[in-house]
């Protein structure tokens, strides 16, 4: 809109106000430093073994939607029923609300996502037309099993025993039902695509591209290690999932990174490009970076989207517009399409108000016009 | 209805008849009875209206600036060392042109302590742009409180109503107090063509370059300027319907009068009673009352005067480092309109008292008389140390 042209004292405004539309005035001219929505590192997440995106699947679930929570959860960890019961959830540990009152039960949250129904439609590459067995079902040559499926090869894994899970199964009931782990199994698969053949007899790698061998947890001379060696027996070079000293149940995220890694291990030696990527993240965020005040104490709830609700989002963007709402200049504005804050640089004129306010240390300010 | 009533507790009730919306006070001797009675009719749902707490006058007219730009009719009151605390924001009120009302109770400012009726807290106040009336008695509170929301919400000022501390605010005196439905009819809702709106967002106060800034002024002076006139038919309007009349210039027998006694506040009253007895010994004395300082009555104050050769001015304040403040506009108003001779006296301050025979007393000693007090610069300054 363009500038008003007043002529006459008698077209001025009585009181000093704008008049109509001031858009014409381009105050991002004046801007020295630039406002830049960008995530830190959640502490939580980063004290992740798999990295998960722990506040996001929070705010999935403080927004009710505890299936989207799932879907991200699963994008990073195929057994989020699994280490939401067994991992010794490190990340609780970290969490900064523990600054204001009490710390998140993020293990519970984490449970509570894969409580939802149905299994996520998680992007699965097209076919490689390559054929990979997987010897061994712990942990490890699940999840390793489970990305070469979303990376789009022919996955067959094969297990000795009578129940997949490898060390899992020994878990204590307590702590992982059989049901549970059952369940686990048969989403992971139906969302990887990929087959898991109990009883497996040697000799069935006939015509595979690549043979991988998880046999981690047992000691070497065990017979549950002999067993899942033998399946390879025939294979002239099985990539071999290992880890000193093998895991405990509660390492169990440590054994499904394990498999995470020898996934893209395994696309290297077929020449396929890798299938997961931990996404850059800036710093990780400290309390500094919070504005504590802004938050009201609360007391920790057994209710997952109560509990979910009292989650600080550490230094992630969760869209709660307290910049749009400081901004003198209504320049931070919600792109409800992308899910994102922009910000308006032909008026934005970069006073940092917005990043000042921003409860969650999620808005900097850049050295950049 | 009649009504026995003290000055403070009329401002209250005045400001309850006319139906303020905002009060923001910050209580101060002698002006506290007002600010404890409002929020009594506030508290005891007598008066639909906000109280605001503040810490301070300054945050008291912050607060009733923020009111009136929102569109509601705000109200507070001070005095003296509150009213010198508001200073800057007295500037953000009448440059924003927000008809706020507020009554100061006229108090000499310290050092050294005193609490007693002097008008250098208002007059000083001069040129913050506000509109200035004086009253001379109670009834003047009561009748001033709703002429003055009536011409600040028409012409888009600020008004301060100020009342002598202890003569007019501690002195009951019996008056006319209208209906609801009289004060209904004389003061319509306050209805701004501009508010602080979110469905139609403005900035208020904005920021304004050199090209334009000058012309803004220039309408603001002229539309101050306009009030004396403004004030006169809202003062004409509410004669005709309560049969008294408030306007910005008030003379007691200045038809034939040569010399002529001017006076602001109280001291009005003893300046007529002066003129009378003055007249008693051939003296052709009147008396003018200043109701309105600012916008100064040029028009009405020249033609009040026209006939006098002697002007006794007295001052309850002093410009130190020139004279009385009340004398300097009369002299700036009259310069080459007049032949008239202005006599600059200083009597009063601190609330010493001013008496019908000290205001006859000076008028003879400007008509040549007996000296009464000390010359001093252009003043004379009456009962001080030799
Ligand atoms: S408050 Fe939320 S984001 Fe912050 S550390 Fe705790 S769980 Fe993570
Ligand atoms: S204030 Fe809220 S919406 Fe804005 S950047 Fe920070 S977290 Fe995102
Ligand atoms: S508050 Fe608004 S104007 Fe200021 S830096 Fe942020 S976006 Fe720009």
């Amino acid at each position: 809109m363009a500038k008003k042209q007043i002529d006459s004292v008698m077209q001025l405004p009585v009181m000093p106000l704008t008049i109509e539309d001031m858009t014409w005035n381009k105050t991002g001219t004046w801007r020295l430093l630039t406002p830049v929505q960008q995530d830190k590192l959640a502490p939580c997440r980063a004290a992740c073994p798999l990295g998960q995106p722990v506040p996001q699947m929070i705010h999935q679930l403080a927004q009710g939607d505890p299936a989207a929570g799932l879907a991200l959860l699963m994008a990073y960890n195929p057994m989020p029923g699994v280490t939401g019961r067994l991992c010794y959830h490190p990340c609780q540990a970290k969490c900064l609300r523990k600054e204001l009152d009490q710390g998140i039960a993020i293990q519970s949250l984490e449970k509570s996502a894969s409580l939802a129904q149905g299994a996520p439609a998680l992007e699965r590459r097209a076919d490689t037309g390559k054929k990979v067995a997987v010897c061994g079902s712990g942990p490890a040559g699940l999840a390793a099993a489970y990305f070469l499926g979303l990376a789009g090869n022919s996955v067959t894994v094969l297990e000795p025993g009578k129940t997949a899970g490898g060390f899992l199964t020994q878990a204590k009931a307590g702590q992982l039902a059989p049901e549970v782990l059952a369940q686990e199994t048969r989403r992971l698969s139906q969302v990887a695509g990929i087959t898991i053949e109990t009883q497996a007899a040697p000799g069935s790698l006939e015509g595979m591209d690549l043979v991988l061998v998880d046999a981690g947890a047992y000691a070497p001379d065990s017979a549950e290690a002999k067993a899942v060696k033998a399946l390879a027996q025939g294979d002239a070079e099985p990539l071999v999932m290992e880890s000193e000293g093998g895991f405990k149940a509660s390492q169990v995220a440590h054994a499904l990174a394990l498999g995470r890694e020898a996934a893209n291990q395994a696309q290297a030696a077929l020449g396929l490009p890798a299938v997961f990527a931990q996404p850059e993240l800036g710093p990780v965020a400290t309390v500094e970076d919070l504005t504590l005040g802004f938050f009201a104490p609360a007391p920790v709830s057994e209710q997952a989207q109560e509990e979910a609700a009292r989650c600080l989002s550490c230094g992630t963007c969760n869209l709660c517009q307290q910049c749009a709402l400081s901004c003198p200049d209504a320049c931070c504005n919600l792109n409800e399409a992308g899910g994102t804050i922009e910000i308006d640089l032909y008026h934005c004129k970069g006073c940092g108000i917005c990043s000042y306010e921003c409860p969650r240390g999620a808005l900097v300010m850049e050295n950049q016009p | 209805m009649k009504k026995v009533i003290m000055g403070t507790e009329t401002a209250a009730l005045a400001a309850v008849l006319a139906r303020v919306q905002v009060v923001a006070a910050y209580p101060i001797t002698p002006q506290t009875v007002t600010v404890e009675e409002l929020s009594d009719y506030i508290g005891k749902g007598e008066l639909d209206a906000e109280y605001i707490t503040v810490e301070s006058e300054h945050s008291a007219m912050a607060a009733c600036v923020g009111a009136s730009a929102t569109g509601s009719r705000a109200f507070t009151a001070t005095s003296s060392q509150g009213l010198a605390l508001m200073h800057e924001m007295l500037h953000h009120a009448a440059g924003g042109r927000l008809p706020i009302v507020m009554l100061n109770a006229n108090r000499a400012l310290s050092p050294p302590w005193n609490l007693y009726c002097d008008h250098t807290d208002s007059l000083s106040q001069r040129d913050t742009g506000w509109i200035q009336y004086y009253c001379c008695d109670v009834q003047d509170v009561m009748d001033s409180t709703f002429i003055a929301y009536r011409v600040a919400e028409k012409v888009m000022l600020p008004v301060m109503i100020n009342l002598d501390g202890f003569y007019l605010t501690h002195t009951s005196e019996v008056i006319d107090v209208p209906s609801q439905n009289e004060v209904d009819r004389y003061l319509p809702p306050y209805d701004p063509a501009n508010k602080v709106d979110v469905d139609n967002p403005s900035t208020y106060g904005c920021v304004c370059g050199a090209d334009l800034f000058s012309s803004l002024k220039y309408r603001r002076q002229m539309e101050t300027l306009a009030v004396e006139q403004a004030w006169q038919e809202a003062s004409d309007e509410f004669a005709a319907q309560f049969g008294r009349s408030h306007a910005p210039v008030q003379g007691h027998r200045l038809d034939d009068a040569e010399v002529v006694i001017v006076t602001i506040g109280t001291a009005g009253g003893a300046a007529q009673l002066a003129a009378d007895a003055l007249r008693q010994e051939g003296v052709a004395a009147g008396s003018l009352n200043l109701a309105m300082v600012r916008p100064f009555p040029y028009q009405s104050f020249r033609q009040a005067v026209s006939g006098a050769k002697h002007l006794v001015v007295l001052d309850r304040d002093v410009s130190f480092g020139a004279e009385g403040i009340v004398a300097q506009e009369i002299k700036s108003c009259l310069y080459g309109q007049s032949q008239a001779q202005v006599h600059g006296f200083i009597a009063g301050v601190g609330g010493m008292d001013i008496t019908e025979e000290l205001l006859a007393d000076m008028t003879r000693e400007a008509l040549g008389g007996q000296k009464q007090g000390l010359q001093l610069g252009d003043s004379i300054w009456i009962k001080v140390l030799p």
